[in-house]
């Protein structure tokens, strides 16, 4: 089940993702992120504590920002920025790290503060 | 759970197949195997001293294939299960996840963005797709190995086991 309160950064709500998420749990990811577009003017999604990530989750990553985009959210992904880490290989992998956009990297989205 | 080689389910495996086997582990199609394969697998992994490129490598095709498996063979039927057997061979480390359930089709309902395929063959150096309708499918991930760490004790510049 998605919390009923994320914590807010500011304008954005913050969806922390920790440890291993795959096809088995990214519902419950998809109903937090859903939530979080629901209720508030912008979310981030902080990768940087997750430790894996499959293709449905990449799959709601992609989704939310369309999702943002129509609805004229602010919308950013926090990934750890060792290029050893796990999922920022995994997003490199996937072609996504050029498509996402990055919190703190100057990538336009007006997200404030970006977890480092 | 596992079984030995020859008790696979699917086929018959050379005497030389059976020697590179590392683990032949069947679990039921549900999506809490998909994370159990995972970190079953992974300790396999982290056993023989894998670089961790190839492990995260392995780690995301492996997921993608079980899942793959748990999300559409066994959809029309009861559930079955889902076998994932890892063969290092000398110059090759080989991942194979098979089901029984009703061949490779495609999914025109999918819930994904249609990832699942191109990632197992991004991450792999050789991906191979097998089966035929009610049959079951078959993918074969083949990673080339630079260089496992030998039986003897120089080879210490391979590190960081893990991905943790």
């Amino acid at each position: 089940m998605a919390p009923a309160h994320e914590p807010s950064n500011g304008t954005a709500t913050v969806v922390r993702l920790e440890g291993e998420h795959d096809y088995d749990n990214s519902p419950e990811f998809r109903a937090r992120i859903e939530a979080a577009l629901d209720g508030s003017q912008g979310v981030i999604v902080d990768l940087t504590e997750a430790t894996f990530v499959d293709s449905s989750v990449l799959g709601i990553l992609v989704r939310a920002m369309r999702e943002a985009d129509r609805r004229g959210l602010s919308y950013a992904i926090a990934v750890n920025p060792e290029p050893a880490d796990p999922v920022r290989h995994i997003l490199e992998l996937s072609g996504l790290l050029g498509v996402l956009p990055l919190a703190g990297n100057g990538s336009g989205t007006n997200d404030s503060a970006a977890p480092d | 759970m596992y079984i030995g080689v020859s008790e696979s389910r699917f086929r018959t495996y050379t005497e030389e197949e059976n020697i590179d086997a590392k683990a032949v582990i069947r679990f039921p199609a549900i999506p809490e195997s998909v994370p159990k394969a995972r970190r079953n697998i992974t300790g396999h992994l982290e056993e023989l001293g894998l670089e961790n490129d190839l492990v995260d490598r392995v780690r995301l095709g492996l997921t993608e294939a079980v899942a793959n498996a748990v999300a559409h063979a066994y959809r029309d039927g009861e559930a079955g299960d889902v076998e994932v057997l890892v063969f290092v061979h000398p110059e090759t480390l080989v991942v194979i996840v098979e089901d029984t359930g009703s061949g490779p089709l495609p999914h025109p309902d999918g819930t994904g963005l249609g990832m699942g395929l191109p990632l197992m063959s991004v991450v792999s150096d050789k991906l191979e797709i097998e089966g035929e309708r009610d049959r079951g499918t078959t993918v074969r991930m083949t990673f080339d190995l630079p260089g496992l760490p030998g039986d003897n004790d120089t080879c210490g510049d391979r590190e960081g086991l893990g991905t943790r």
